[in-house]
């Protein structure tokens, strides 16, 4: 009776992140744990409250996943970033990064979830992705030029999006002495607004 | 930081939806915060 649903699902051959709230939340809690608390000095941070106010995420709501990132709230727990890598069925290569406040619980629970297919070891499959900084932009007219705001970005590389108006910006693997390097600036005087930007 | 494969393998649509069950369920779960594919 379970896994009815499941047959469903197997119709669906999108791979888009799921829309439940928690994914929102989450997102804001690792925004503010990397960049800081203020929305003002994080663009992935009001990004993401962004994200999250559209669907209808209830203040309070973002409030408490942003405290819990900063470390300024009342849980003080302490989440550890962890990335597994491995393999889905027919050969697929997968990088799973996941934000847990216990590896040892995690670790069992993500090699369940393997058993489909192949989790490697650490740095096994790295070598087959491109580690670059992607920005998601749009301009409200369809018409813009999209490479020469892309070469005005110092972007890498660019892909507008077939389904909506917006375009990924890709910067290129940063050096051992940039590894910080901030995503490409969006240049605002010409009219594009960030959707999201994951440094 | 994203991580963009390097190169995609060709999946007949079967397959495709397996992978992609393989993928959603890695997603529902708790603490998995995003997950990157050669897909």
């Amino acid at each position: 009776m379970g896994r009815q649903w499941l047959l469903a699902k197997r119709e669906v051959a999108s791979l888009k992140r799921s829309q439940a709230a928690g994914k929102f939340l989450r997102e804001i809690s690792v925004a503010a744990k990397q960049g800081g608390a203020d929305p003002a000095h994080n663009a992935r941070l009001a990004t993401a409250i962004e994200k999250a106010k559209k669907e209808s995420i209830p203040r309070d709501n973002i409030e408490r996943a942003i405290k819990k990132g900063a470390g300024t709230g009342d849980e003080k727990l302490s989440l550890e970033h962890v990335t597994y890598e491995g393999y889905a069925p027919h050969k697929v290569a997968v990088i799973v990064e996941a934000l847990t406040d216990n590896v040892n619980r995690t670790a069992p629970e993500i090699r369940v979830l393997f058993r489909d297919g192949q989790l490697g070891a650490s740095g096994s499959n790295k070598f087959l992705f491109d580690h670059v900084g992607l920005v998601e932009a749009h301009h409200a007219d369809p018409g813009v030029d999209v490479e020469a705001a892309a070469i005005e970005a110092g972007a890498n590389d660019f892909s507008p999006s077939p389904t909506s108006r917006t375009t990924t910006f890709r910067k290129g693997p940063p050096g051992p002495a940039s590894s910080r390097t901030a995503p490409p600036s969006t240049p605002s005087p010409s009219g594009w607004g960030a959707t999201a930007g994951k440094s | 930081m994203g991580h963009l494969a390097k190169s995609h393998p060709t999946l007949s649509e079967t397959e495709r939806a397996e992978v992609g069950e393989f993928l959603q369920a890695l997603e529902d779960h708790d603490d998995v915060h995003r997950v990157w594919a050669a897909l």
